[in-house]
């Protein structure tokens, strides 16, 4: 019989169990994705599937990751060679949206840093004086589904909302209480700046040396994106001559952080474990929806997550 | 004319420039000494004060707190002897709304316990699960000035309020977009409940041990207002047998915190050194409106914070 190979050990099969007695393949837990019987394959987001999976897997038809960032993948090379990506979006975008403002409010309110003093035994003067939310300008890059979330939050909270995305148009941010702004602009007059983009060639290092140089020093950055937006070691330059005031990273180069993860010794910093994504709900979404479209792309319907981009 | 400040943190220069124009001089003494020629008082929650002040300073004519809270001063006892109080009213309005908007959005998110988790090692699964905040339940204790704020950042965020008021009906809190609820219900229904209400005979100690065991295991307390209001050992105990999910407490019985404060040591409570109230500008409101006030008080004009005493 034809083989699914599911490459994330703790893929909650069970979940779909009713799906998959429909399905005339077996779904099978391996570290890889060998043989002339496997079709598909199926990768949690910090699995990278190699370029050559082919070499080993010629008949694969179909490759998904559970995750709404794709750059695991590599998609061009796969669908060069006639295979259909497939990815789950939107399942966790109130989620990364509230996470997003959460970390915002918390730098701004200077709640992490506050919590820290007062356990420490310090109480007044604050070492991090709270700012008022209301007024602050939250500057937005990348205007896609969460951005658009994130906007309508700040709004909410009386922020300033100013946006980068050059895919999308003035008229656009407009209607949704947004400015735009070109991305000089944005990283030099925000009091903070959040990260919304997909992780691509061209938005690595995104915020680098030079970014980080034009944000004003009593600005902060949110990342609940992709690490390697950010160009980690001139973020911790940044953080440690006080180029910026503070930062919020829900994402890294490598993760998990090895334990000697520098980021955990920076000043101002708030880390968390890649967990802007997660609610109860959310948390299994990803793998629920990712087989339904395994099974549909096996009944020879099109997937409702396919990538954009092959023929 | 004299004018004594108990408030060590005060600054003199900008009170002494505004009571220059009735002549009176400023200065600071922990404690209040004999003084016929003292006539004002400039004060904080921590120092209390009543009329057997009056035995050291029998001509003391107004007393001006830097804050809203007035329980650490007897206003009624002191008009008794013509000595006016005043608090400084709506100064910080906005900042303790969005403040304990930010502790909710921490809580419900986990992000403070998360950053610690993360710096110890921890990554998945999440040992404190970020929550959905859009269509969470959140209880407010109180519909003052601050409480409408609230309600209308946490309505913005998507939650449904319920809204805990003995003076507000049911009419003006649907009119805000929320719902009024007994104490009862709002604690035993609510994903967060959020005291900001003042402390009177009635709602002294009104967070005890049968309303922290009437609300959800999943459930936070956010105190933003007086310490005062919780029976902090019980709090202690519903927090260690679990009862409660967290809790954030921007007062505490004893402030500044003494190094013996039980509360440092609790487990999933974040801590805030009494920094709700405070932006660059609304700290400058809480200085220089009360010496405002001891200046109109002194000249014969009415002041802008005067109590009424309530017997």
């Amino acid at each position: 019989m034809k083989r699914v190979v599911i490459l994330d050990p703790l893929w909650p099969l069970e979940e779909s169990a009713d799906v998959i007695a429909t399905l005339d393949v077996t779904l099978d837990k391996a570290a890889e994705a060998v043989g002339d019987d496997v079709v598909a394959v199926l990768a949690a987001p910090e699995q990278r599937v190699p370029a050559d999976l082919l070499d080993r897997a010629p008949n694969v038809r179909l490759v998904g990751t559970c995750s709404t960032g794709y750059d695991n993948l590599p998609v061009p090379e796969l669908q060069a060679q006639g295979v259909t990506c497939i990815h789950v979006a939107g399942y966790c975008d109130d989620e990364v949206a509230e996470h997003t403002i959460t970390l915002a409010s918390a730098l701004l309110r200077g709640v992490h840093q506050l919590d820290r003093f007062t356990r420490e035994g310090g109480w007044w003067p604050f070492p991090r004086e709270p700012r008022r939310i209301r007024g602050s300008r939250l500057g937005i890059v990348g205007f896609g589904r969460i951005g658009r979330l994130v906007a309508a939050q700040g709004n909410v909270l009386g922020m300033d909302v100013v946006a980068y995305d050059e895919y999308v148009d003035e008229a656009t941010m407009r209607d949704l209480g947004v400015e735009k702004v070109d991305i000089d602009t944005l990283f030099e007059t925000s009091d903070v700046v959040t990260l919304h983009a997909p992780l691509l060639p061209e938005t690595r290092n995104l915020v680098n040396a030079r970014r980080l140089a034009q944000m004003r020093d009593d600005a902060y950055l949110v990342n609940c994106a992709r690490g390697p937006l950010v160009d980690h070691a001139a973020l911790g330059d940044a953080l440690i001559h006080g180029a910026i005031a503070g930062a919020a990273i829900d994402v890294y180069p490598v993760e998990p952080p090895p334990a000697d993860e520098p980021a955990f010794g920076w000043p101002n910093l708030m880390v968390q474990p890649h967990s802007a994504w997660y609610s109860p709900a959310a948390s299994l979404a990803p793998y629920t929806r990712q087989i339904d479209d395994l099974a549909r792309f096996l009944r020879g319907e099109t997937p409702v997550g396919v990538i954009p981009g092959g023929s | 004319m004299r004018v004594i400040c108990t408030d060590d943190t005060w600054p003199i220069d900008r009170a002494q420039a505004t009571l220059d124009r009735v002549g009176a001089t400023v200065e600071f003494a922990y404690e209040v000494p004999a003084g016929e020629d003292i006539v004002g008082l400039l004060t904080y929650p921590g120092c209390a004060i009543d009329a057997s002040i009056l035995e050291r300073v029998p001509n003391l004519k107004v007393v001006a707190t830097c804050s809203g809270g007035i329980d650490h001063l007897d206003v009624a006892g002191l008009a008794e002897r013509g000595v006016a109080c005043c608090n400084i009213r709506n100064f910080c309005d906005q900042e303790v709304a969005d403040h304990t908007m930010a502790l909710i959005y921490a809580c419900l998110r986990g992000v403070v316990m998360l950053d610690g988790l993360v710096r110890s090692g921890s990554w998945w699964p999440y040992p404190q699960p970020p929550r959905v905040v859009r269509g969470a339940r959140l209880g407010v204790v109180g519909f003052g000035a601050i409480g409408h704020l609230l309600v209308q950042n946490a309505l913005g965020a998507g939650m449904e309020v319920l809204v805990v008021s003995q003076h507000a009906g049911a009419d003006e809190i649907a009119a805000a977009g929320a719902t009024k609820a007994t104490l009862d219900e709002a604690l035993s229904t609510s994903d967060v409940v959020s005291l900001i209400t003042s402390v009177t005979d009635a709602t002294r100690g009104m967070i005890s041990t049968r309303e922290l065991a009437l609300m959800r295991s999943d459930a936070y307390l956010v105190n933003t207002a007086r310490a005062a209001l919780i029976d902090h050992e019980a709090l202690g105990q519903a927090l260690e047998a679990g009862e409660i999910a967290g809790c954030a407490l921007d007062a505490l019985p004893i402030e500044p915190a003494p190094p013996e404060e039980p509360a440092r040591a609790w487990t999933n409570t974040i801590l805030q050194p009494h920094a709700a109230f405070y932006s660059e500008a609304s700290e400058a409101r809480s200085f220089d409106n009360p010496a405002e006030d001891v200046a109109r008080a002194l000249a014969g004009e009415q002041p802008l914070g005067l109590l009424q005493p309530v017997s």
